[in-house]
């Protein structure tokens, strides 16, 4: 039974033929996740010129400065990749490890912050859980949303199965990459400041990619309701049992 | 192993011919692979017409999702995949209408049973009892004893670990067998 043949049925066959031009298959995630990794200069010449240096530059030292962006954005690619790879049916991480790749991705951001704070430098504010964080998430999410939207028009261009995850994935890497650039202009390093309002903004735009794959899977569910794809139940037993 | 390496080998051929906006290399891929493909869909849904409704659902979105294939891995587990996706969409859509999975059980379809439980009922009692168990594990069942996949690919197609494919198909057998062997004591 398993080996049976079958003839295409002609309403299929039309269907397709409809729409046969040659497709080239897409290219593997990683080489995808490139065009997303051409916006950071973007981003850090768009950060430095209109929000200015953090004011401690010199006192953390350039290493430290570069090495935080570095990280955060290998980080963040790394997710974007995994984005991608899930888009694709068959393939992708899996429930768990995605969810370990996004705790890895905000141990990540709190071991940056720890490092920062270490190294002494940083401006000290009076209240770190309230002054400047609203505006540190706005614009670190802000710095975030152009990288969020390559990455979902990549994933949406492989027609994703698992939107969900995938838009998860897609933007806990746009925000980790965003906070690696926002952290050439913040230069507030107490940990309270930096793990609610610059954490807050990763966790915003995964939330921002979690909406995006809920709105996908549910325009292809409204979809198949309207082509009424769904068939007509089958009948219960003479005693009602069901399956 | 080597017949299924080839025969692997000519599908991923036809689906590059397919890719390359061949007709006929579609057509060819549709003969070869359907009739599997609705034994697959049959165990999910447990349900002959569905299936059938499933299969075209399944082979359209295959053609949207053409350029995904990647000629570099295995063409089954992501024809699969693509199944096994239209089958929940296609349940969340029932559920959406207002309908619920009711199957008439001597209504079940033809359905593909493992060669390891063969000999201990005949074809219709296995039939039943491999419908009787939970979703995961019978399809789970179905691609490792039936199609031959690997716990890696059963895995990829169910979207869970190869582990956790081993325990469902592993836990499916031995349900099933406790089913035959109760049935006929």
């Amino acid at each position: 039974m398993a080996g049976e043949r079958l003839e295409l049925p002609e309403a299929l066959r039309r269907a397709v033929a409809a729409d046969l031009r040659p497709v080239r298959p897409l290219a593997p995630p990683p080489l995808r996740a490139l065009a997303v990794a051409a916006w950071v200069p973007l981003g850090v010449v768009l950060v430095l010129a209109l929000l200015g240096l953090r004011p401690d530059a010199a006192a953390l030292g350039w290493p430290a400065a570069c090495g935080a962006l570095l990280l955060e954005v290998a980080a963040g690619l790394v997710l974007v990749v995994l984005a991608l790879d899930e888009a694709i049916p068959a393939r992708g991480a899996g429930t768990g490890r995605a969810t370990a790749a996004i705790a890895l991705a905000f141990a990540a951001l709190a071991l940056q912050a720890w490092f920062t704070r270490s190294l002494g430098a940083g401006t000290v504010v009076a209240d770190p859980l309230v002054q400047l964080g609203p505006t540190c998430l706005a614009l670190q999410a802000a710095v975030g949303l152009p990288a969020l939207a390559i990455v979902a028009a990549l994933v949406v261009r492989a027609r994703p199965l698992r939107a969900v995850r995938a838009g998860a994935l897609a933007g806990t890497g746009a925000g980790l990459m965003a906070e690696g650039i926002y952290h050439l202009h913040c230069s507030i390093a107490d940990l309270r400041h930096v793990l609610v309002w610059h954490a807050g903004a990763v966790v915003a735009l995964m939330l921002v990619g979690i909406a995006g794959g809920l709105a996908w899977e549910r325009l292809q569910l409204d979809r198949l309701v309207r082509r009424g794809a769904a068939a007509p139940p089958a009948p219960r037993n003479e005693d009602g049992r069901t399956a | 192993m080597g017949d299924a390496g080839t025969r692997e080998e000519a599908l991923v051929a036809m689906m590059v011919a397919y890719q390359g906006g061949d007709a006929s290399a579609f057509e060819a891929l549709y003969r070869e692979m359907a009739g599997a493909v609705r034994g697959y869909l049959r165990s999910l849904a447990r349900d002959a017409t569905r299936a059938e409704d499933l299969l075209q659902e399944t082979f359209l979105q295959l053609h949207r999702v053409r350029h995904t294939f990647d000629p570099g891995r295995p063409l089954k587990p992501w024809v699969y995949a693509i199944a096994h996706n239209v089958f929940l969409m296609q349940r969340r859509a029932m559920t959406r209408r207002g309908r619920h999975e009711t199957i008439a059980e001597e209504e079940l379809p033809e359905l593909p049973i493992p060669a390891e439980v063969e000999s201990l009922a005949d074809r219709d009692r296995v039939r039943r009892a491999l419908a009787r168990l939970p979703a995961d594990r019978r399809e789970a069942v179905v691609l490792h004893h039936v199609l031959g996949f690997s716990f890696n690919e059963v895995g990829a197609v169910q979207d869970v670990s190869p582990g956790a494919a081993k325990v469902r198909a592993h836990r499916g057998m031995v349900e099933l067998r406790a089913i035959l062997r109760g049935e006929a004591s």
